[in-house]
Order: C-alpha cells, then structure tokens, then sequence
C-alpha cells in the first residue's frame, strides 16, 4: 500500500468528495446525468423487459373482468371507442361554437391534427416514472401523450424524458404528477357533465372534488366514467379516460360537495405496453 | 472477489427491481424492497474492504441512475451520489460489525439488510432535504419519504432473507479470498 501512487491511495476520499458535491449540486447543472441514466437503462432493459413479460403471463391484466369471453371484450372496447369518438365529437361542436365566435372577432385559428399512435413495450418503473423502451422513433419528445387499453383511450400520462433508446413517462396516478381537470359523465349521451379536479394518491387512484352544474341533482355514483378536459394538456387529449368512479364522498371541509375517488381502467404501473399519441406534423401544423 | 459475478448478480438486481416494482409495491407509500442491499450486504459479510468499497460506489452510483425523482415541473431529475454515499456508509456499517455476527446465517443478512438500508435511506432522505431546504424545486417531502423507506428497509430485510440461499449458493462463484477474522463462526475461503 506504501508503493502505490497518490491517486491511487487517495481514490476512495476523493470519490467521497466528489459524489457530495455532486449530490448538492444545482438541478439546472444536471442536465448531462439525463444521459448516463438512459445509458443505465438501456444496460437493465435486457433483463427487466423478459421479467416484465413474465410477470405479465403469470399476473396478467385482465383481473377486471375475468369471465368476460374475447368476443364480449372485443365488443365493449368498440364501444369505448365509439363514446370516446361521440363525446369527441361533441367537443368539437362545443369549440367550434367558440371558433366562430374567435373568427369573427379576427382570432388566429388552430388547424385541426392527426394522430399517429405508435406502441411501443414498457421495461420496468423507476421509482414514480414508467421506463418505455422508444427504439429509434424521433418523433416521440417530452409531453407526448401515452395511452394504454385495447381501445387506446385511456388516459396514461405523459412523457418526461425522450433520449435516444428509451424515455421516462410520468403517470397520471404518480403521486407527483400534476393535478389533472376532468369531467364525470353524468348520462351515456355526454351532454350532462360534472367538472373535477383529480390529484393523484399515489396508490393508482385519483382524488378529487366534484363541481356540479347549478341545478343539477343527478346523483354521482360509483362506476361512473370521468374523463379529460384539462387546457394543459393537448386538444388531441380531450375526453381520453381518466378511470371510473370508485367511491363517493362527501368532501371534509365541504359537506355539499361530492369528492370522488377515480381508478383508471387499466393499472397503470402494471401496463406492458403504451401507446404514444404523436400528431402528424404537416406544413403550418403546430403539434 | 470475482468482479464479473457480482456485477451479473447486481444487472439481474436492478432488472428484477425495475420489472416487479408493481409487484412487490406494498400499499400507497411506495414502499418496495432493494436487491441491491442485499447483494452489497452480502459482499461486506465476506470481500476485503478495499473491494466492498467500490462495489458500493459501482452499484450506488447504478441505483443512483434508475432512481430519478421529481422536478416541480414534472420532468425526472437524475441526482448522482446520494445512493452511492448511502451504500458507502451502509458497507461501512457492516464491515465494522462484520466480525461480530455469524455470517453463513440466512438471519445474519435479513438483519444487517435492514439495518444497512436504514442507514442509507436515512442519508439519502438527509442529503435530497438539504437539497430541498436550499431552494432546490424537486417535489420532495422529507416526513412522507422517511416513513415509506424505513418501511421499505423492513421489506428489504425480508428481501435480504430470501436471497440469502441464493447468494450462499454462490459463494463459490464469488471467489472470495482471505480471512475475515470473526468472533463466532469459522472463516471461509482462506488461502
């Protein structure tokens, strides 16, 4: 030990010295750890993705109707696709009602987009974040919207992180995720609606207060679908599932108001796959 | 000690981690168990010192990687060193009680598990505080996290139980040289 050089001798203090000042560095200066962290989960991704495989052949996903034939599944997710595509479509008529108020006092318009879904396999979670393994698709970049289900209409979250191989997705159900806004569908024709606010609980549900309209006495009850309608998040987004309503409550500060507990359709931090929703880019699209 | 072993024991670790986090997820804390405290328990129960040491920066500095917490903004933020300091002085802890314990004992590496986690954990929830406590804007609350990894250390210690068989098995494969001298049980490996 004598013989060894400084360096050498000295290599483990110096270590310690450069992980603390490493660790209280300003976040602003860690921008460049981003790629040693994918280049991490490229290394794990080998081995996590066949467990997770694994994992999803012995606990598979569809505990929430285990006596459901393929035919009934198939037929009840063409029918959330064809709400999803109602509820759409009254949006729609609603923001075209206020186009042509924007239009005739001169406002710039948005032309309207199409969406490219692309499916790719999730590796595994790194503490709150879903680790999607991207492959070489460039045109998935943060705040790409992911979906999950049979009929891509569940809402999943967002993308956090895009690098080269692989990219982070914060779920909607992460307990740091942003609070979402959300409206309960009140009836099956989506015309009567109840806004929300939906916090994350960190057990895979959402919680949140229930706003109904004045007037409205139509009871909130479990079951219930709730879905997007948030201005900070793209209008591609609108009316994606947040979950179903779990339970109902009165709010603690508030008596007359309804608090809800939501659940997504599908578990989110168990998914094998997501599906990116990525605009197609045409010229003066705006993505 | 043969590198390559525990470096293919520790990808195995993370791998299994990073796929069965849903699995093992006990409840809405957050609290799951860590392979790689057990791996580096093990490794301290038996390599020479210089070599634990840098097993702990190797698979800290991993861990550190596929932990990223939460900006204020909701994008990750990958800090490097508070799991590899942690596992620093998790190793630290171990190596000074490492004469005193039986160490081909499945109980011996369920308990030093727990013990060596909570050791770390604690660090890691200190250094990420001072973090927070000096402006920095990462979604962090110092209580909420020191319960759910306490929690999460008790899982380890289980965690630890369990892989304990399998890293016995091993032994052989670690190629752990030298004596390590200890008050209860005979010392393996010797040259």
């Amino acid at each position: 030990m004598q013989h060894q050089p400084a360096l050498v001798r000295f290599s483990m203090p110096i270590t310690v010295v450069l992980m603390v000042v490493l660790c209280l560095l300003p976040t602003g200066w860690l921008d460049w750890t981003g790629w040693f962290a994918a280049q991490a989960r490229v290394v794990v991704s080998p081995i996590a993705h066949p467990i997770s495989m694994a994992r999803d052949f012995i606990l598979p996903q569809s505990v929430s109707n285990p006596g459901a034939s393929d035919r009934e599944r198939t037929l009840l997710s063409e029918l959330e696709r064809y709400k999803t595509q109602l509820y759409r479509e009254q949006q729609k008529t609603a923001r075209l009602e206020d186009l042509v108020d924007q239009l005739s006092s001169g406002a710039a318009l948005t032309p309207e987009m199409e969406i490219t879904q692309v499916p790719r396999p999730v590796t595994g979670t790194a503490r709150d974040f879903m680790v999607v393994r991207k492959g070489n698709i460039d045109v998935v970049e943060r705040n790409t919207i992911v979906v999950v289900g049979a009929a891509a209409d569940q809402l999943c979250g967002r993308v956090t992180e895009a690098r080269d191989l692989t990219c982070l997705v914060l779920p909607i159900t992460a307990e740091n995720a942003e609070p979402i806004l959300g409206v309960v569908m009140l009836d099956e024709t989506g015309l009567q609606t109840a806004r929300c606010l939906l916090r994350a609980q960190g057990d895979g549900t959402l919680k949140g207060d229930v706003t109904q309209p004045a007037g409205d006495e139509r009871e909130i009850v479990t079951g219930m679908e709730v879905r997007l309608l948030d201005d900070q998040w793209p209008r591609h987004a609108q009316m994606l599932i947040v979950g179903k309503i779990e339970r109902v409550s009165s709010a603690p500060d508030q008596p007359l108001r309804k608090q809800i507990v939501v659940r997504p359709t599908v578990d989110l931090r168990s998914v094998i796959e997501v599906i990116f929703r990525v605009p197609t880019m045409d010229d003066g699209g705006n993505g | 000690m043969n590198w390559f072993v525990l470096l293919f024991l520790a990808w195995l670790g993370f791998g299994l981690e990073m796929a069965l986090a849903p699995v093992f997820d006990a409840g809405a804390l957050g609290v799951h168990p860590s392979t790689m405290i057990p791996i580096l328990v093990f490794v301290a129960l038996y390599a020479p010192r210089k070599h634990v040491l840098w097993a702990a920066v190797a698979l800290g500095l991993f861990r550190d990687l596929l932990s990223p917490l939460t900006h204020e903004n909701g994008g990750p933020v990958h800090l490097i060193g508070p799991y590899v300091l942690g596992s620093l002085l998790c190793v630290q802890f171990v190596l000074s009680v490492r004469g005193m314990v039986i160490r081909r004992n499945p109980l011996t590496i369920g308990a030093l598990s727990i013990l060596g986690a909570i050791v770390a954990e604690i660090l890691v929830v200190a250094l990420v505080t001072i973090r927070v406590v000096f402006g920095d804007h990462l979604v962090w609350d110092a209580s909420d996290e020191l319960v759910a990894r306490l929690l999460s250390s008790l899982y380890t210690g289980v965690m630890g139980l369990v892989l304990s068989f399998i890293f016995f098995a091993l032994t052989p494969a670690f190629g752990f040289h030298g004596a390590v001298a200890t008050r209860f049980a005979r010392t393996m490996g010797v040259r």
